[in-house]
C-alpha cells in the first residue's frame, strides 16, 4: 500500500466519525434484511452505516466527506471467479521474434532471424514464430538443426510452425536443453531422430517443446507484471473488487507482489499455484504449496489454492464425458490426472488449507473431482476450505445437489454460455442433447449450491458485464435472434453469483460481497439502474462511474476525488485490451 | 510381427479421394485392410458386400475394415494395430481442408511407431480446379502437395495439355506427379509390396515382367557389397522424378544387421530388419515411369554408393 500502515486490531484506536459517507443513491445491497438503502457510512474500509440519511447523519465529523451520489445505482463489486490476464497479455508484451508473414520462405525465415539476432545482440534464445513446412519442400530443403545451425550455430533458436505441431530448434538449443539420442520421448509427442543414428533432427512435436521451453528463461517478472497490470486496471474499470488468477508461478506471484506493494493491486486477488507445468514451468511449486505461498500474502493477495487441469476441451473433444461423444464408439475425452492422483491430491491439500480449483469441462472429470472432494471430507472432515469446479460446462443432473453437500463451488465461465458464430460451432460438438443443460447455474442454484462466474480470458472476454448480461439472457448480447444456449436465471440471481457468491467462493463471506454493516467498503456506482430494462443489449452497455476497495476509490471515471487523499489510481475511460466484438 | 503399413490420402474435395477410396476398398488384392474415412456416406459401399456392422466400424466381405475417423487419431490406430488377425495396411483419408502432415507425425508418436510405418502419402490434385484455390485454401493446398509422396493430378482429361504441362511445372521438378483420370493407378503403385515380386536371378538392373501395364517397368539390382551410408542418402536424394518407389534390404558399413530401405516420392525410410538375412545381400526394386530409359545411369552412380571392399 502507499499510504501509510494503518492496519486495525482489538485494541487499536478508532475515530468517532466516517470517513466517507455516500448519499443520495440507489444501493442494491444484497442483503436479505435490508434489500435497498439510500445512503452508506465508511470509517477505515469498513461500512458503519447503511440506510437512509438519517442512519449516516450522527457519524459525518468535520473531516467527513461527503458525496451526493445524484440517485446513481450502487452495489457490491464484483468477483470474476477465474481469469488470466498473464496469459491473455504476456505474450503480447514479450519481445519475441515474430516472422510476420503467412508463409515465409526459409530464405524469408533466414533473413528475420538474422534481422532478430542484430536487433537483440548477445548470446540469448531467439524464439519465436512461425515457419511452414510446405515452403522447405517446395524450396528442397529439410527443416532442423543442420538448416538452423548453417544460420545461427552459437545461440538457441526455437521457432514454432504455424499448426503448432512441430517445433524447429538448433544444436545449441538442443544442448542447452539437454536432448540427444538417449533422451526418451514424452507420452504427449516426440522427438524427430535420423533413423540410422537415433540423433535428434531438431524437429519436436507437440508435447516434445516442453522440454525447450523448461530450458529456456521464462517469462521476466517485467512481463508479467505489466500483464497483472493492465488486466488490474481494466477489471477495477469494470467493477470488478475481487478476483482470481488461476495458474500461477513464482515469478507470477513475484509479479503480483510488486504491484500490491506499490499499491497498484486495486482489487483482491486469489491465486492459485499450477500444478501441471503444462502451461508454464514452475520450479518452485512444493515450496509455494509447503508454506512459502504466505510470503505474498496480504489483505489483496493470497496465493491459498492450486489449479489442476484435470481435462481438455471441447474442440479436441477432450472434455471427459460420462458416455461417449457424439458419432464415436468409445472416447470419451480424456483425463489427465489419474482419479488416485487426484484424490491424494485433494485430501492432501484439503489438509494444508489450499483450495483445489480444478478444470472439469466433461461431466466426467466433475463426477470424479466430487467423488475425490468426498473422500476428502470423509477422512479430513469438513476443513472450512470450499474447493471448486472450474468451468463445469457439463454437469450430471445427479451431481447438482452434490456442490451443496460437498461445500464445492461450482464456477462457470461464459465462452459459450451463449450463441456465438464460435460458441454454436464449437458448443454444439457436445451434441443437441448435452448442449440444452450446458452451464447449469439453474441447476446447482435450485439445488442450494454455490455458483459462481469466471470470465477466463482469454477463452472469453474479461469484460464481466458481458458475461452478466447472458447470464440472465442465454441468448446473443449483440443481435435479436431467440435462440439460447442452456437456462437463463434472474437478474437478482445473476447480481447474486456475481457478488455474494464470489465472496463464498473467496471464503469472505463475511467480509464482503454485500453492503452490511461491519463489512469491507468494496461497492460499485453505475451510469444506469440495472432493473430499470430488459437485460438484452442493455446490461453488458453498463458503465462502472466509481470502484471503492476497502472504502477507497480505485476507479473514479470522472475524477470526482481528483486532488483529494481519496484520489483514484485509474481514472477516465477503462484500457482497450481487446478488440471489439 | 509385420509392419502394418499406412498409405495416407489427401486432397481437396472434389478432387477424386472418394473415387480412390472406394477402388482400394473394393479391390481384391487389398488383402488385410482398413480404411479410416471422414463419412461413410459418401463412400456409398454396396450394402451387398457389407458383412457387419457395429458402432462406427463396418467389416466387409472381402476381409476389409472401414471405419469413419474418430477424435483422437492415436488411440484409434493403438486399437486397430491390436486387431487379429493382423492388418496389413491402414488407409487414412485425410479430410479435405486439413493438412496431411498432423497425420504424419500423429505416426510418429512412440506407441505407433514398432507397430505401423507411412508407406506413403498420395495427394490428389483436381487438374481443373488447382489453379482458382485461393487464400488459405490456396496455402492448405500447397502443403497437401509439398507433403505428398505421390501426386495424382486427377481429371487430367479435362484440361488442354498446355494447361497439363503448366500445371506440372508449377508443381516443381522434384515431385512425383501421375497423370490420372477417375483417379485409376495401378494397385502396384498405391500399395507397392515390391519385396516379394522380385524373381531370382543373377543379374543387375533386372527388369522385371510387365505386370503394371503401359504406365510403368520395373526392375531388380542386387550385390552382395555394403553401402556407404551417407553416399546412399545423397543418391537417394537425387533420384530422378521418374522413379516413384524404391523398396529393398540394404547392407550398411558399420552395421551388422541389414536395413529395409523404402524410397517413395523423395521421401526415403530406413528400418532395422529383423531377421537376419546375410545371405540375400542388397537387393532393391524399381519402380519408374515406362520408357524413362535410366536404368544404365542409375546402376553406375548406385555403383559409386558402396563402400570399397
Amino acid at each position: 500500500m502507499t499510504a501509510s500502515d494503518n492496519f486495525h486490531s482489538s485494541h487499536s484506536s478508532v475515530a468517532p466519525y466516517a470517513d466517507l459517507v455516500l448519499h443520495n443513491g440507489r444501493f442494491y445491497t444484497l442483503d436479505p434484511a435490508q434489500p435497498w438503502a439510500e445512503a452508506v457510512a465508511i470509517r477505515d474500509g469498513r461500512f458503519i452505516a447503511v440506510g437512509n440519511l438519517d442512519a449516516v447523519q450522527a457519524l459525518i465529523g468535520p473531516h467527513t466527506r461527503q458525496q451526493d451520489l445524484l440517485g446513481a445505482f450502487c452495489m457490491p463489486g464484483l468477483h470474476d471467479m477465474h481469469t488470466h490476464p498473464d496469459l491473455a497479455l504476456a505474450p503480447r508484451y514479450s519481445d519475441d521474434l515474430d516472422v510476420g508473414i503467412e508463409d515465409p520462405t526459409p530464405q524469408q525465415l533466414a533473413e528475420a532471424i538474422h534481422a532478430y539476432a542484430d536487433s537483440h545482440p548477445g548470446a540469448g534464445w531467439i524464439y519465436g514464430q512461425y515457419w511452414v513446412r510446405y515452403t522447405f519442400r517446395e524450396a528442397g530443403l529439410t527443416p532442423g538443426r543442420e538448416w538452423l545451425d548453417s544460420l545461427m550455430p552459437d545461440r538457441p533458436v526455437a521457432l514454432l510452425d504455424r499448426m503448432w505441431g512441430t517445433m524447429m530448434v538448433n544444436s545449441k538449443a538442443l544442448e542447452l536443453a539437454g536432448i540427444d539420442r538417449h533422451t526418451a520421448d514424452p507420452r504427449n509427442g516426440y522427438l524427430e531422430r535420423d533413423e540410422l543414428s537415433g540423433e535428434p533432427t531438431g524437429l519436436l512435436i507437440d508435447g516434445a517443446y516442453a522440454l525447450i521451453h523448461a530450458a529456456m528463461p521464462p517469462t521476466p517478472v517485467s512481463v508479467l507484471r505489466r500483464a497483472y497490470r493492465d488486466g488490474v486496471h481494466f477489471q477495477s474499470a469494470r467493477g470488478v473488487t475481487a478476483t482470481k488468477y488461476v495458474h500461477v508461478c513464482e515469478r507470477r506471484l513475484e509479479a503480483l507482489k510488486e504491484l500490491d506493494d506499490c499499491g497498484e493491486l486495486t482489487l483482491r486477488v486469489e491465486a492459485a499455484i499450477s500444478w501441471q507445468d503444462d502451461i508454464f514451468p514452475v520450479r518452485r511449486r512444493w515450496e509455494l504449496l509447503g508454506g512459502e505461498r504466505h510470503y505474498y500474502r496480504s489483505a489483496r493477495l493470497n496465493a491459498n489454492a492450486v489449479k489442476f487441469h484435470f481435462d481438455g476441451t471441447v474442440e479436441p473433444r477432450s472434455s471427459y464425458l460420462l458416455t461417449p461423444w457424439p458419432e464415436e464408439s468409445s472416447w470419451r475425452g480424456k483425463l489427465n490426472l489419474t482419479p488416485e492422483h487426484i484424490t491424494d491430491m485433494l485430501v492432501d491439500m484439503d489438509r494444508r488449507g489450499l483450495r483445489v480449483i480444478a478444470h472439469c469441462t466433461g461431466d466426467g472429470a466433475s463426477d470424479q473431482f466430487l467423488d475425490a472432494v468426498a473422500e476428502a471430507r470423509r477422512r479430513n472432515g469438513f476443513s472450512g476450505i470450499r474447493h471448486q469446479c472450474a468451468h463445469s460446462t457439463l454437469l450430471h443432473p445427479g451431481n447438482l445437489k452434490r456442490f451443496r453437500e460437498l461445500e464445492v463451488i461450482a464456477e462457470f465461465s461464459p465462452a459459450a454460455w451463449y450463441p456465438t458464430p464460435f460458441a454454436s460451432g464449437a458448443r454444439a460438438g457436445y451434441g443437441q442433447e448435452r448442449l440444452k443443460r450446458i452451464y447449469d447455474f439453474k441447476g446447482v442454484l435450485a439445488a442450494g449450491g454455490i455458483a459462481v462466474m469466471g470470465t477466463d480470458w482469454p477463452v472469453a472476454s474479461i469484460d464481466p458485464w458481458l458475461a452478466l448480461e447472458t447470464l440472465v439472457t442465454r441468448q446473443n448480447p449483440w443481435n435479436q435472434e431467440p435462440n439460447c444456449f442452456g437456462e437463463p436465471i434472474s437478474l437478482e440471481q445473476a447480481l447474486q453469483v456475481a457478488t455474494l457468491n464470489g465472496a463464498y467462493a473467496m471464503g469472505l463471506e463475511q467480509q464482503t460481497g454485500s453492503l452490511e454493516v461491519g463489512k469491507s467498503a468494496d461497492l460499485i456506482v453505475l451510469d444506469r439502474d440495472l432493473f430499470a430494462q430488459p437485460a438484452r443489449n442493455y446490461i453488458h452497455r453498463t458503465r462502472v462511474q466509481l470502484t471503492l476497495v476497502e472504502g477507497r476509490p480505485v476507479y473514479d471515471r470522472l475524477g470526482t476525488f481528483t486532488g483529494t487523499a481519496l484520489q483514484a489510481q485509474w481514472q477516465g475511460e477503462p484500457p482497450v485490451l481487446e478488440e471489439k466484438v | 510381427m509385420a509392419s502394418i503399413a499406412v498409405t495416407v490420402v489427401a486432397g481437396f474435395l472434389g478432387a477424386g479421394k472418394t473415387t480412390l477410396l472406394n477402388r482400394l476398398v473394393q479391390s481384391a488384392e487389398a488383402g488385410r485392410l482398413a480404411v479410416i474415412v471422414n463419412d461413410f456416406g459418401e463412400l456409398n459401399i454396396d450394402a451387398a458386400i457389407i458383412a457387419e456392422v457395429s458402432d462406427a466400424v463396418y467389416s466387409l466381405q472381402n476381409g476389409c475394415i472401414c471405419c469413419t475417423v474418430q477424435e483422437d487419431l492415436l488411440a484409434q490406430l493403438v486399437s486397430l494395430t491390436q486387431l487379429s488377425p493382423r492388418l496389413q495396411r491402414i488407409v487414412i483419408e485425410c479430410s479435405g481442408v486439413s493438412d496431411p502432415q498432423r497425420i504424419v507425425q500423429t505416426l510418429g508418436y512412440p506407441q505407433l511407431r514398432s507397430q505401423l510405418h507411412l508407406d506413403a502419402v498420395i495427394t490428389l490434385v483436381d487438374a481443373s480446379a488447382y489453379g482458382t484455390l485461393e487464400g488459405e485454401f490456396a496455402r492448405l493446398s500447397r502443403a497437401q502437395v509439398a507433403c505428398a509422396d505421390l501426386l495424382l493430378l486427377n481429371k487430367s482429361d479435362l484440361v488442354s495439355p498446355s494447361e497439363l504441362a503448366a500445371l506440372r511445372n508449377s508443381l516443381g521438378a522434384r515431385v512425383r506427379v501421375i497423370d490420372t483420370v477417375q483417379a485409376a493407378v495401378p494397385d502396384a503403385l498405391l500399395l507397392a509390396d515390391l519385396g516379394d515380386r522380385a524373381e531370382p536371378t543373377g543379374l543387375k538392373m533386372l527388369a522385371l515382367g510387365a505386370r503394371h501395364d503401359q504406365l510403368f517397368e520395373s526392375w531388380v539390382w542386387r550385390s552382395q557389397q555394403s553401402f556407404e551410408p551417407t553416399a546412399l542418402r545423397a543418391w537417394l536424394q537425387r533420384l530422378p522424378a521418374e522413379v516413384f518407389r524404391l523398396k529393398g534390404l540394404v547392407q550398411l558399413q558399420g552395421n551388422a544387421a541389414p536395413h529395409w530401405l523404402q524410397h517413395v516420392g523423395s521421401r526415403s525410410q530406413f528400418s532395422p530388419a529383423a531377421q537376419q538375412s546375410d545371405a540375400l545381400g542388397t537387393q532393391l526394386v524399381f519402380i519408374a515411369k515406362r520408357g524413362c530409359n535410366l536404368r544404365e545411369a542409375l546402376e553406375h552412380s548406385l555403383e559409386a554408393c558402396l563402400a570399397a571392399a
